[in-house]
C-alpha cells in the first residue's frame, strides 16, 4: 500500500540547516534523476534523516513514498531498475548524489547543543567551538612585586654521580654543621645540603 | 568600529585557550609561558583568543621599562582570531584587555608583544592600539627547516634537542636557514609614568627598513594607505 508524502512528519529539530547551494544541487538532482537513495524515518513516520529531500521533493510536485519497515538488522537497497551505473548517466548520478549530500550539509549548532552533549557531538567528528558561558569571568590575579630570592638549578648527571650526590646530601643532614646552618630563608632541604657541602669544599681550598 | 563593538572578552581557561590558537594561529603553536588568557565572543560564540603570560628572557627585558620590578610586566604572547571577527576586532579585544588588567591586576605597568614580520604581519593592530616601536631586526632566529617546518632557535637549544645533538648550531649547518624578513618589538605603556629605557623607533622605519608585511604578504604601510 503506497503512502503520501503528508504521511510523514518533518523533524523540528533538524539539526542540519541545508545550505542554499546544496538546496539547488538536490532540485536539479531529484529533477534530472529522480529520488534515490531513500529517507530515515522513525516508527511515528517522523523523518531522522532526509527532511531536506523530502521537503525537496514535496516542492517538486512529487508525492509518493513507499515505507519500508525494518529493526536495522537488514539493510534495504532501494533499486533503481531504469539506471545502469555503468552509463554516464548512472555515473552522473552516483555523483550527483554524493555531492548533494556533502555540500547540504550546515549544522545548527544551537539545536545540536541543546538536544546532544558536546561530548557525544565531538565524537561524531563535530567541534562546535566554545560557547558564551556564566562561568567565563572577568576577574583574575597575577603574581605581585618582584622576583623571589630563589633559584631552582637543574642539572644531568651521571647515574654513579647522582646517587654520590644524594649520598652526601643524605650524609650532611645527619650532622650538627646542617642542622645550626644558615639557610637564608631558603627551606629546600636539599637546596641548603648542598649549600653547606660546597661551602665545606670551598673552606678546604683555602 | 562596526560590529567589533559587539565583542565580549572573558577570562577563559588554558585549555580551551590552547585548542584554539592550535587550530587558528598561524603557527600552530601555543606559549607554554601563557599564564592568563581572553576568550573573543561574537554572537554567543568564541572566535578569538588573546594570551598573556612572563616573557622567554624576561632577564634581559625587564630593564626596558623602568621602574619595573619583576611581576610587573606582562607579554602579549598569541593573538588568535578567525575570519568571523569583523574588522578592527583586535585593536577593540586588546583595548578590553587592558581594562580588565587595570582593573584587576593594578601592578602591572607595561605590555611586550613581537610582531612576525617573516609569516604574519608587522604589528598594524599593535600600532593601532597605542603600542610603541622598540625593535625592529633582520630574523636570524625562525629557522626554516630543510623538510619546510619553521622552528625558533631557542626551541631547537633546549636540552631535548642538544641531547640528540640536533641543536639550531648543528641545523643551522645542515640546511636550516632564517627565513626573510623581520621581527619587530612593541611595548604598551599601562603606566604612563613608567619610561622606556630604549629609543622609541617612528613607524616609518618599517618602510625604511622594508619591514612591511600584512597577512604574509610584503608591503609596505605607504602602499597600505593609498
Amino acid at each position: 500500500m503506497g503512502n503520501k508524502i503528508t504521511d510523514l512528519k518533518f523533524d523540528d529539530k533538524n539539526f542540519n540547516k541545508g545550505t542554499q547551494y546544496g538546496k539547488s544541487l538536490m532540485e536539479k538532482s531529484l529533477s534530472k534523476f529522480g529520488a534515490g537513495r531513500s529517507i530515515l524515518i522513525d516508527k511515528n513516520n517522523k523523518i531522522i534523516a532526509g527532511n531536506k529531500t523530502t521537503e525537496n521533493f514535496g516542492e517538486l510536485g512529487l508525492e509518493n513514498v513507499q515505507i519500508v519497515d525494518t529493526d536495522g538488522k537488514t539493510l534495504i537497497a532501494v533499486r533503481r531498475n531504469d539506471i545502469d551505473l555503468d552509463t554516464p548517466e548512472g555515473r552522473e548520478f552516483a555523483l550527483a548524489d554524493n555531492q548533494t549530500a556533502k555540500v547540504n550539509i550546515d549544522f545548527d549548532f544551537d539545536v545540536l547543543q541543546d538536544e546532544l552533549d558536546s561530548q557525544v557531538i565531538e565524537e561524531w567528528g563535530i567541534d562546535v567551538g566554545v560557547l558564551l558561558d556564566e562561568k567565563f569571568g572577568e576577574e583574575f590575579s597575577l603574581k605581585d612585586g618582584d622576583k623571589e630570592p630563589f633559584q631552582q638549578m637543574t642539572f644531568t648527571l651521571a647515574d654513579e654521580q647522582a646517587e654520590q650526590i644524594k649520598n652526601a646530601i643524605a650524609d650532611i643532614k645527619t650532622t650538627d654543621e646542617y642542622k645550626y646552618a644558615e639557610t637564608m630563608g631558603n627551606e629546600n632541604s636539599n637546596g641548603n645540603a648542598i649549600y653547606l657541602i660546597i661551602m665545606q669544599w670551598a673552606e678546604q681550598r683555602k | 568600529m562596526g560590529r567589533a563593538k559587539e565583542i565580549i572578552v572573558k577570562v577563559i581557561p588554558s585549555k580551551i585557550a590552547n585548542k584554539f590558537v592550535k587550530k587558528n594561529h598561524y603557527s600552530g603553536k601555543v606559549v607554554p609561558n601563557s599564564t592568563l588568557h581572553f576568550g573573543c565572543f561574537l554572537d554567543g560564540k568564541m572566535h578569538g583568543v588573546m594570551s598573556y603570560g612572563t616573557s622567554m628572557q624576561k632577564s634581559s627585558i625587564i630593564g626596558l621599562v623602568k621602574p619595573c620590578l619583576w611581576n610587573e610586566m606582562l607579554e602579549l604572547n598569541r593573538m588568535a582570531f578567525d575570519d568571523y571577527l569583523p574588522k578592527y576586532s583586535e585593536s577593540r579585544c586588546i583595548a578590553i584587555s587592558i581594562r580588565l588588567l587595570k582593573k584587576n591586576t593594578p601592578h602591572i605597568k607595561w605590555l611586550l608583544s613581537y610582531a612576525d614580520g617573516c609569516q604574519c604581519g608587522d604589528g598594524t593592530i599593535y600600532r593601532a592600539s597605542g603600542f610603541k616601536l622598540v625593535g625592529l631586526k633582520e630574523n636570524k632566529t625562525m629557522l626554516r627547516m630543510p623538510n619546510g617546518k619553521i622552528m625558533a632557535d631557542k626551541t631547537l637549544n633546549n636540552s631535548n634537542y642538544k641531547k640528540i645533538g640536533q641543536s639550531s648550531g648543528y641545523w643551522k649547518k645542515n640546511g636550516a636557514k632564517p627565513i626573510e624578513g623581520n621581527q619587530l618589538r612593541y611595548i604598551y605603556l599601562i603606566d604612563k609614568t613608567c619610561k622606556i629605557t630604549v629609543p622609541i623607533l617612528p613607524f616609518s622605519k618599517i618602510d625604511e627598513m622594508g619591514a612591511g608585511m600584512y597577512k604574509g604578504k610584503k608591503i609596505t604601510l605607504a602602499e597600505r594607505k593609498e
